[in-house]
């Protein structure tokens, strides 16, 4: 084991140097799912249903 | 070195043999490589025995067909039985697998002859690939994540090599050196015995110093489709051209003359060319960025925790940042990535390809990391970079940059790049043949000692 802190997913502070940039994107992310209609499914929506 | 097919009739009428091939591509790369840095391990024994075999195999009449006897290079991403596969990693240092990649095997049955494993951006994990120079110019970043083939290729060391694709990983590096890079359709070639960075992303495939050479790679290494497929290669002429109206908005003032300059000649030759709204680029961009982070930390976990200071700092930054996404964020990018797959099929249906340009900007200085627009704004490297190829990972479609002209000032050269339909490959290649065709680019290696 080491002294870093332990990754928990979705739950870490992002790293400062990156945080502008992904967060900026992941703000586009949104924006462009908003404008999908709202029960556009994701990809893999029919996996199993064949 | 002369094309694939010249070197092959070459070989055939007995003015060459596969060693003295092997013999002039291991000295150009002892050559380049104090500064080049094109290659993580040296097969120079095994090459000289494979290509002593070649020689024999053709001497008595066995012919496996163009590939046989030439020297090419692959990516160390890419297991060859018995040679480090490293993905330039500490951790993956002395991984030594028992056996090839089925990618591999079908190579060395057509009889090509490996020199070397080629360096890569650590687990394929950016668009750098440290420590690999640009051959057009030594101050110059190769690209990545697969800089190291296309540096081998660009300086004429080899005439083709296999690269990777999960975000932009073969065709960013062939666009900076001035060489091809096709990104198949997503199932095309195996990824069986690659060091995976995103199983729903990857994909291998060539990158060549010319569309024929990339096609006589490509024949070998990927599977067979219906003949439907590639019935009735179609032209330029008559070609129904999209182009994508919101990735064009921010580019360099050199790239985007070359652009221009390039739909002009295809449409004096003919194509219909229509701008189209597609939507933002960089919300496809956040959507690869988002599924590469999960899909990489899943496979990073058996190391994450306990080997952290064996990773590159950027890797690790970026698995780091990997950690911060959401649930809703991976399902968000499934969604869009659903939407805009749908999107282009419709687009490109009925016997139409999609352009856009190869690269947004010139290659840049290794140290730079940011980029300089021609209105003067600046952008983060690695994400202009593959702003105009992920989208087509996230979507499957078979992508390919080919170099059309160099820029005046610089002579670095511009590409486009020519998105098809799911499994039209071969068609794409034949299109991306004449493309070159009528914008007169012929690919030449550069003057090792005129190099900067």
């Amino acid at each position: 084991m080491t002294n870093q802190p332990q990754p928990t997913l979705g739950l870490r502070e992002r790293p400062a140097d990156r945080i502008m940039t992904v967060a900026t994107l992941i703000d586009r992310l949104r924006e462009a799912v908003r404008a999908l209609p709202p029960d556009a499914p994701p990809q893999g929506a029919d996996c199993g249903k064949d | 070195m002369e094309s694939i097919l010249d070197t092959a009739r070459a070989l055939r009428r007995g003015e060459t043999d596969p060693v003295a091939l092997v013999e002039y591509s291991l000295c150009e790369l002892r050559r380049w490589e104090p500064q080049l840095r094109s290659s993580i391990t040296i097969l120079e024994d095994r090459a000289f025995e494979a290509a002593e075999r070649a020689r024999t195999e053709l001497e008595q009449g066995l012919d496996r067909g163009t590939l046989h006897g030439i020297p090419i290079a692959v990516k160390d991403l890419i297991d060859i039985a018995g040679v480090p596969t490293t993905a330039g990693s500490k951790i993956l240092h002395d991984n030594i697998p028992p056996s090839s990649a089925p990618l591999v095997v079908d190579l060395e049955k057509a009889g090509a002859v490996i020199i070397s494993k080629t360096n890569t951006h650590e687990f394929a994990f950016g668009a750098l690939t440290p420590p690999t120079r640009n051959p057009l110019d030594l101050r110059l970043m190769p690209g990545g994540s697969s800089g190291g083939s296309a540096a081998i290729v660009g300086a004429g060391i080899v005439r083709a090599a296999l690269g990777t694709d999960t975000g932009g990983s073969i065709r960013e590096p062939a666009a900076l050196c001035g060489v091809v890079g096709l990104k198949p359709s997503a199932g095309r070639t195996s990824t069986t015995g690659v060091v995976p960075l995103a199983w729903s992303l990857d994909t291998v495939g060539p990158i060549a110093a010319t569309v024929p050479d990339c096609s006589v790679l490509f024949e070998v290494i990927a599977s067979h489709v219906s003949p439907a497929s590639t019935r009735n290669p179609p032209s330029i002429s008559g070609l129904s051209i999209s182009v994508w109206a919101e990735l064009t908005q921010r580019m360099q003032a050199a790239v985007r003359s070359a652009y221009l300059e390039t739909l002009d000649k295809l449409s004096d030759a003919g194509a219909n060319i229509e701008e189209r709204p597609l939507g933002d680029p960089d919300a496809l961009v956040a959507a690869a960025l988002v599924i590469i982070g999960a899909e990489a930390l899943s496979y990073h976990l058996q190391w994450y925790e306990t080997r952290r200071t064996d990773y590159q700092t950027d890797v690790l930054a970026y698995l780091d940042l990997a950690s911060t996404f959401t649930a809703a964020d991976l399902v968000d990018a499934q969604r869009l990535r659903r939407y805009f797959t749908k999107q282009i099929d419709l687009l490109v249906q009925k016997a139409g390809i999609l352009v856009t340009p190869g690269q947004l900007v010139l290659a840049p200085v290794v140290t730079d990391d940011q980029v300089v627009f021609d209105d003067s704004r600046t952008g983060p490297r690695d994400l202009t970079l593959i702003r105009p190829l992920a989208p087509f990972n996230l979507t499957g479609h078979p992508a390919i940059t080919v170099p059309v002209t160099k820029d005046s000032l610089s002579g670095l050269p511009v590409s486009i790049q020519l998105v098809g339909a799911r499994n039209s490959d071969e068609n794409l290649l034949s299109l991306a043949g004449q493309v070159q065709t009528i914008c007169q680019h012929e690919w030449s290696p550069p003057d090792f000692t005129a190099i900067p």
